[in-house]
């Protein structure tokens, strides 16, 4: 189906000034991304020649000298002179850009590399260039020093090799770091090699030595093997979807996990779409439109993300005339791609429900669970709320709020187990070692249990069962019961601690007042909470807090925290602070988290205010994943003697 | 138009609704987006431009033709030094008498979890209003008219 890939078939455009003088706009970034977006940019050149049929073998070398080399085994780009522009076609397509065999579909059917931009865009943003080409017999190489030619093509020699090498150190001029990293780069090419099956891909560092090769047969299905290869899948084996037909293939694989979150991993022509598109947008609505078909009426209080809750998916197309968002390919935008690939899944999907009962009962099931928790979380801020008034709370939405959470407790962040933060808490504690101590609303008994060797009984108190149960393993007695009416005589103890409880109730001053009321005269309470680092960034806490927990009542500031404990009768207030960074997805990844809110907070910190950003540290990566420098305040108060 | 109503009371109460509006839809629009209708968020999100556009031009028309009040705080536009004047005015406002009053609204009907949210942009409006005062204190006489003549 392509014609002859010779000079005749690259087709010029317009040169290439403006990329060195606007290189974001071409490659993305002028940082790190920008540098190894150089790298991918040749690869997929590569790519484009495997998909093509005549490329067997990609390599990738990084040099010690912070250049990288890409060679491949293709057909070599041609040297011969181009009949327009009278200079080797290999010169043009690294000197112009909008030239390249991409334009016209004959050569290249779907291609992955940026249309042409690609290869001039990569020379005119390095500090040097070589091009080497083996073909017709003969090896061939020009170099270049920033887009401008250096020494004009050359005939290096005879050779029956074949393929094009291009090595290139990133213009440091251009780029504010042009370290390359391995572990980038292997990610691309794992995907590549996926992608590819039966194409061999090699990565060396010259600077570590590392060396990988990978070649895999499994295609989609062992990409999202590999994706999902830490998950508790839902069912064991993944659903594949493949389709082709009018110069369109397309390659899926589906799984639902127990997880909370929603993977999607999608390919345009072999490149990461990262910000999805309409192939996307499609797969989701087919996959949600079948199984909610599927589940008839029972569906009509569900939202496609209860529906989608815990996907887990690779969905990879090829298609002629992509078009996307932007030159760094993140967003697709064709809608008949997105109406071909609905059509494909739904019919693909329903017949692999209609053929096997048992998997179309299991997804269904995860489904009805994940509507239910949905619903279980909204109806937990409601029905606390309304007791509220009264003055009486709901125990048994905090007992199923958290008794679910038991199973995985400590998995469900970071802070839970810190061990500097734990120990903040211990170091607090000033009281004969004979003490008896109470941990309040204990969870799984981890505060507590810091205080082992410190105080001589350890009891403990939680609402919940299962918690009460975990506890138990740590701390010398557990009750349960609530922290409103504390089960205690008065003067019971001589330490009560706590850590981030009081935000999740109403009235806070109650379950103070009887944390007083416990203590002996001279006792301490000690108590972790986190807070806002400011006033200007205390209402965007609210917001992603509430999000997160529905059962949030309270955004304590510093102040305000220090006034309920004062308020309440207690003296001699001392606070430590500790900042713990906590990874957002992990902290969220919980039934308590509603698969709308989970969005909503990422939001939150993607389009943080200006002012919240100046006071409070978070950082975004690269994947979108989020992590939050937390501000721990840690208090040790005491109830006055003579009380 | 109500039929008593100034033509400038009415252009404000334009304004505070096409305000509304936009951060109305670019609300929508996340939600739209967050729901998969990819299309509609596209939708809301572009309304959302013109819509604040067009809230600008009211206040445009407020201050140029109708030399009319801030719609936000009752007081009157133009220059920085009087938008300013204007925003102390209404953060103040929000400050002292809205949020404190809505939270200890909020307190008395026992919802704990709105005060908390009540309270917190009380103390966002405290931060903004000194913030305001600084820049007002800190503004120096302009070198140069708006129309760029010396």
């Amino acid at each position: 189906m392509t014609t002859d890939y010779t000079a005749e078939a690259i087709i010029v455009y317009s040169g290439l000034e403006a990329v060195r003088r606007n290189p974001s706009m071409y490659v993305g970034s002028t940082g790190s991304d920008g540098a190894h977006h150089l790298v991918l940019e040749l690869v997929d050149n590569a790519v484009d020649e495997a998909a093509a049929g005549h490329c067997g073998a990609i390599s990738v070398e990084l040099h010690g000298d912070g250049s990288c080399s890409v060679t491949d085994d293709g057909r070599g780009i041609p040297t011969d002179p181009h009949p327009e522009a009278g200079i080797p076609a290999c010169e043009l397509v690294l000197t112009t850009l909008h030239s390249g065999g991409k334009f016209d579909h004959s050569s290249y059917a779907t291609s992955a590399g940026l249309h042409g931009v690609g290869l001039a865009c990569v020379n005119a943003l390095s500090e040097w260039l070589r091009l080497d080409v083996w073909r017709d017999g003969a090896h061939h190489s020009e170099s270049f020093a920033r887009g401008s030619i250096e020494t004009p093509l050359k005939r290096v020699g005879d050779s029956g090799r074949r393929g094009t090498r291009v090595w290139f150190r990133p213009d440091p001029e251009i780029f504010s770091s042009c370290v390359l990293d391995a572990d980038l780069v292997h990610a691309r090419l794992l995907d590549i090699a996926y992608l590819h099956p039966g194409l061999r891909v090699e990565l060396t560092d010259h600077r570590t030595g590392r060396h990988e090769s990978l070649c895999e047969t499994t295609g989609v299905r062992g990409l999202l093997a590999y994706r999902a290869r830490d998950a508790e899948k839902v069912h064991a084996e993944p659903t594949t979807i493949t389709w082709a037909g009018d110069g369109c293939v397309i390659d899926a694989a589906v799984q639902w996990t127990e997880g909370y979150a929603e993977q999607i991993f999608s390919y345009v022509n072999t490149i990461r779409t990262d910000l999805g598109g309409s192939h996307v947008d499609a797969l989701r609505a087919a996959l949600a439109g079948v199984v909610a078909d599927h589940l008839g009426p029972s569906a009509d209080k569900m939202t496609v993300v209860d529906i989608l809750e815990g996907l887990t998916a690779v969905i990879a197309i090829r298609i002629p005339d992509a078009r996307f968002d932007g030159q760094t390919k993140r967003t697709l935008r064709n809608d008949d791609a997105g109406a071909r690939v609905f059509d494909v899944v739904t019919e693909h999907a329903r017949r692999a429900l209609a053929a096997d009962p048992e998997l179309a009962r299991r997804i269904a099931e995860r489904a009805i669970d994940a509507s239910r928790a949905r619903l279980a979380a909204r109806l937990a801020g409601r029905t606390a709320r309304s007791r509220t008034r009264a003055v009486e709370v709901d125990y048994a939405v905090y007992q199923r709020q958290f008794g679910i959470r038991s199973k995985d407790w400590h998995d469900s962040c970071a802070w839970l187990t810190d061990e500097d933060l734990l120990g903040k808490h211990a170091e607090l504690c000033a009281v004969p070692p004979d003490a008896r101590m109470l941990d309040v609303c204990c969870g799984s008994g981890v505060v507590g249990g810091a205080f082992r060797g410190r105080v001589g009984e350890m009891v403990g108190l939680d609402l919940t069962p299962e918690m009460a149960a975990l506890a138990a393993t740590r701390l010398d007695v557990v009750h349960q019961g609530t922290v409103y009416d504390l089960p205690f005589p008065d003067a019971s103890f001589d330490l009560v601690v706590t850590r981030e409880v009081l935000h999740l109730l109403p009235q806070p001053e109650r379950p103070v007042s009887e944390i007083f009321r416990v203590l002996r005269p001279g006792g301490q309470f000690i108590v972790g909470q986190i807070v806002p680092y400011a006033d200007v960034d205390a209402f965007w806490m609210f917001r992603v807090f509430k999000k997160k927990q529905p059962l949030l009542y309270q955004m304590f500031r510093e102040e305000d925290f220090r006034a309920l404990l004062t308020g309440g009768g207690f003296t001699d207030v001392r606070m430590e602070e500790y900042f713990l960074w906590e990874s957002i997805d992990r902290w969220i990844d919980t039934h308590e988290t509603t698969p709308a809110n989970r969005q909503e907070i990422y939001r939150l910190y993607y389009d943080a205010p200006r002012e919240v950003r100046a006071v409070h540290p978070f950082e975004v990566l690269p994947d979108g994943s989020v992590r939050d420098r937390w501000r721990w305040c840690v208090y040790s108060v005491r109830k006055p003697d003579h009380a | 138009m109500e039929p008593d109503q100034s033509l400038a009371d009415g252009v404000r109460a334009a304004f505070l609704a096409e305000a509304a509006t936009a951060a109305r839809y670019t609300y929508f629009a996340q939600v739209a987006e967050i729901e998969g209708h990819t299309e509609a968020a596209r939708v809301f999100g572009e309304l959302a431009e013109s819509v604040a556009c067009a809230a600008h031009g009211h206040l445009d028309v407020l201050r140029d033709l109708l030399d009319g009040d801030d719609p936000g705080a009752g007081r009157a536009l133009g220059d920085t030094r009087r938008n300013l004047g204007a925003a102390i005015s209404g953060d103040l406002g929000e400050a002292t008498e809205r949020y404190p009053g809505l939270a200890a609204r909020a307190h008395m009907d026992g919802v704990a979890d709105l005060a908390s949210w009540l309270e917190t942009l009380c103390a966002l409006k405290k931060t903004h209003v000194d913030r305001l005062e600084q820049a007002l204190t800190g503004l120096t006489e302009p070198r140069f008219t708006g129309n760029g003549a010396p």
